[in-house]
C-alpha cells in the first residue's frame, strides 16, 4: 500500500487539489515523509517475507538468513537514526527491534542458535520456541546457496553442534539405507551398539562425509552478510563445483542404483526458485 | 519417502463450520519438490488443539503415513496450535516448527499501528487509499492522470495485497 501510494504521490495530490472530498484526506509533508521512511525500513521484511513464502523451493534454509540479517539492518538503521535525531524512525525501529527479541531472543544470554522453549508465562508467547530451530540451522548449514551466508559468532559453540547433529543424520539415513530400518534419533545414542556403530562410523565415514560437507575454507559460514567481490567469486566458484552425487554415492553406498527408479539429477548451480513465482535474487 | 506436513484449521463463521486442511511436502526421486493437499474437510467438532490432533492421526492413518516418515510438522503459532504443537512433540516425537512468516507478520504489525512519533501516518495513508479505492470515479481519474503523462506506468492504487489474515505486506 505505502508503496504505491509514494510511487503514485503527484498523481493523488492532483488528486486531491481537483476533488473536494478527498481533500480532508490530504496528508501533510511531514506525513508523506515519514511514510517513506517507514516504507524504507519494511522493505527488506517485505523482501524475505516474499522469499519466504515460495512455494517452488526449498525455504528453510532462508530463514537464519533472515532472521539474521532483518536484525542487523534494524540495528544498523538505530546506529544511523541516532545522528539523524529523526525521532519517528527510531521510534520504530526501536519498537520493532523490542518486539523482534520478544519473539526469537528474549533471553540475551542464550544464544540466537538455540532452539528452546520459552518459559515465561506471558500468554502473549505461550509455550511458543524461540532461537532459531535446528532443522533450519542444519537445513542453512547444507544448502549450497546459504551454508556461507549465516554470521554466527566463531565463539558460538553451535557451530559444532550444528555439524554433530547433521553427523548423527547422516548416521541415521545410512543406517536406514543398508539395513532398511529406522532408528529414531533418541535410540542411537542410548543403545551401546548403536554407540559403538556410531563411533566405528565416525572413525571411517563420517569426517570423510562431514568434511566433504564443510564449506571448504575455514571460518566460512562467517563471513559478513555484505561480502567483497573476491569472497563472492569464492562462494560461486565452490558452488559450481558442489558435487552432490558424489556425495550422495558416498552417504548411500551407491544403493540409489539398486532401486533403478533414483536420478541424481542435481544441478550444479540452484536457483532460488522454480522461475515460476517468484523473480527477485537474493541481493547479497 | 519422507513428508513434511503443513495444517490449518479455519471457522466459517457464517456456516458455524470448522475446516481443516492438511498438505505433505516431499522431494519426489526425481528431485523435484512437490506437495499434495491430503485433506481439507469440515470438521463436526470443536477446534481444539486435542480434535486437531485427532484428525490430523486419522488422515495420516488413512494415507499410510507413519510418523517415523514424517521429518516435521508446520503450522500457524496462535494458541490453539501452540498447544497442539506441544501434544505433537510428546507424542509424536517429531518436530514442530512455527511458520516463520507468521511470526515475522507479528513484529510488522507494529508498524502498521502508529507509534507515538508518526503522526498517524500510517492511519492517514489508509483512509486516503480506501477513500480512493472506494470511489471508482477518483480511480479512473487517478488512472486517467497518470495516462497524461508519458513514461510512467499506470497502476492503480492497493490497499492491500492479498489477505490470509494478515497484515504482511499491507504497507
Amino acid at each position: 500500500m505505502l508503496k504505491r501510494l509514494i510511487l503514485l504521490k503527484p498523481f493523488v495530490n492532483q488528486l486531491i487539489d481537483t476533488n473536494m472530498i478527498f481533500r480532508s484526506y490530504a496528508l501533510h509533508d511531514n506525513q508523506w515523509s515519514i511514510a517513506k521512511k517507514y516504507c524504507t525500513i519494511l522493505t527488506p521484511f517485505k523482501f524475505f517475507q516474499e522469499l519466504l513464502e515460495g512455494e517452488y523451493y526449498s525455504t528453510l534454509p532462508i530463514v537464519a538468513v533472515a532472521l539474521l540479517t532483518l536484525r542487523q539492518k534494524l540495528c544498523d538503521i538505530i546506529d544511523d537514526a541516532n545522528n539523524d535525531d529523526d525521532v519517528a524512525v527510531s521510534t520504530l525501529v526501536t519498537a520493532l527491534l523490542q518486539k523482534f527479541d520478544a519473539e526469537f531472543q528474549p533471553d540475551a544470554s542464550v544464544s540466537f542458535f538455540n532452539s528452546y522453549r520459552r518459559a515465561s508465562n506471558d500468554r502473549n508467547y505461550k509455550s511458543r520456541k524461540v532461537g532459531i530451530s535446528i532443522e533450519s540451522m542444519l537445513a542453512t548449514a547444507l544448502d549450497p546457496r546459504t551454508k556461507h551466508l549465516v554470521v554466527i559468532p566463531v565463539h558460538d559453540d553451535s557451530i559444532q553442534s550444528i555439524w554433530e547433529e547433521i553427523e548423527k543424520k547422516c548416521f541415521i539415513l545410512r543406517h536406514r539405507v543398508r539395513t532398511g530400518y529406522n532408528i529414531s534419533s533418541k535410540i542411537v545414542w542410548k543403545e551401546p551398539t548403536e554407540v559403538r556403530l556410531l563411533t566405528d562410523a565416525k572413525t571411517n565415514f563420517m569426517s570423510e562425509i562431514v568434511a566433504k560437507l564443510k564449506p571448504q575454507a575455514p571460518g566460512r559460514m562467517v563471513i559478513p552478510l555484505n561480502p567483497d567481490e573476491k569472497i563472492k567469486q569464492d562462494i560461486r566458484n565452490e558452488i559450481e563445483q558442489y558435487k552432490v552425487e558424489e556425495l550422495l554415492d558416498l552417504l548411500c553406498d551407491k544403493v540409489v542404483e539398486v532401486d533403478g527408479e533414483i536420478q541424481l539429477s542435481y544441478p550444479s548451480t540452484i536457483p532460488w526458485n522454480g522461475g515460476q513465482r517468484m523473480k527477485t535474487n537474493i541481493p547479497f | 519417502m519422507n513428508v513434511a506436513i503443513t495444517t490449518d484449521g479455519w471457522t466459517a463463521t457464517s456456516q458455524h463450520a470448522t475446516y481443516i486442511a492438511v498438505t505433505a511436502h516431499f522431494i519426489t526421486p526425481a528431485w523435484k519438490l512437490d506437495s499434495c493437499v491430503l485433506a481439507c474437510r469440515g470438521h463436526g467438532g470443536s477446534s481444539s488443539a486435542e480434535e486437531h490432533c485427532k484428525f490430523m492421526n486419522s488422515i495420516m492413518n488413512e494415507y499410510g503415513i507413519d510418523k517415523s516418515n514424517v521429518s516435521a510438522f508446520v503450522a500457524d503459532t496462535e494458541s490453539s496450535m501452540g498447544k497442539f504443537e506441544g501434544i505433537v512433540e510428546q507424542t509424536m516425537e517429531v518436530p514442530w516448527l512455527g511458520c516463520i512468516d507468521h511470526r515475522l507478520q507479528l513484529i510488522t504489525k507494529i508498524a502498521i499501528n502508529d507509534n507515538i512519533d508518526s503522526e498517524g501516518t500510517m492511519k492517514a495513508c489508509r483512509d486516503l487509499v480506501s477513500a480512493i479505492m472506494y470511489s471508482n470515479q477518483a480511480v479512473v481519474a487517478l488512472l486517467q492522470f497518470q495516462k497524461s503523462r508519458i513514461n510512467l506506468p499506470h497502476r492503480p492504487l492497493v490497499l492491500k495485497r492479498r489477505c490470509y489474515n494478515s497484515l504482511v505486506v499491507h504497507f
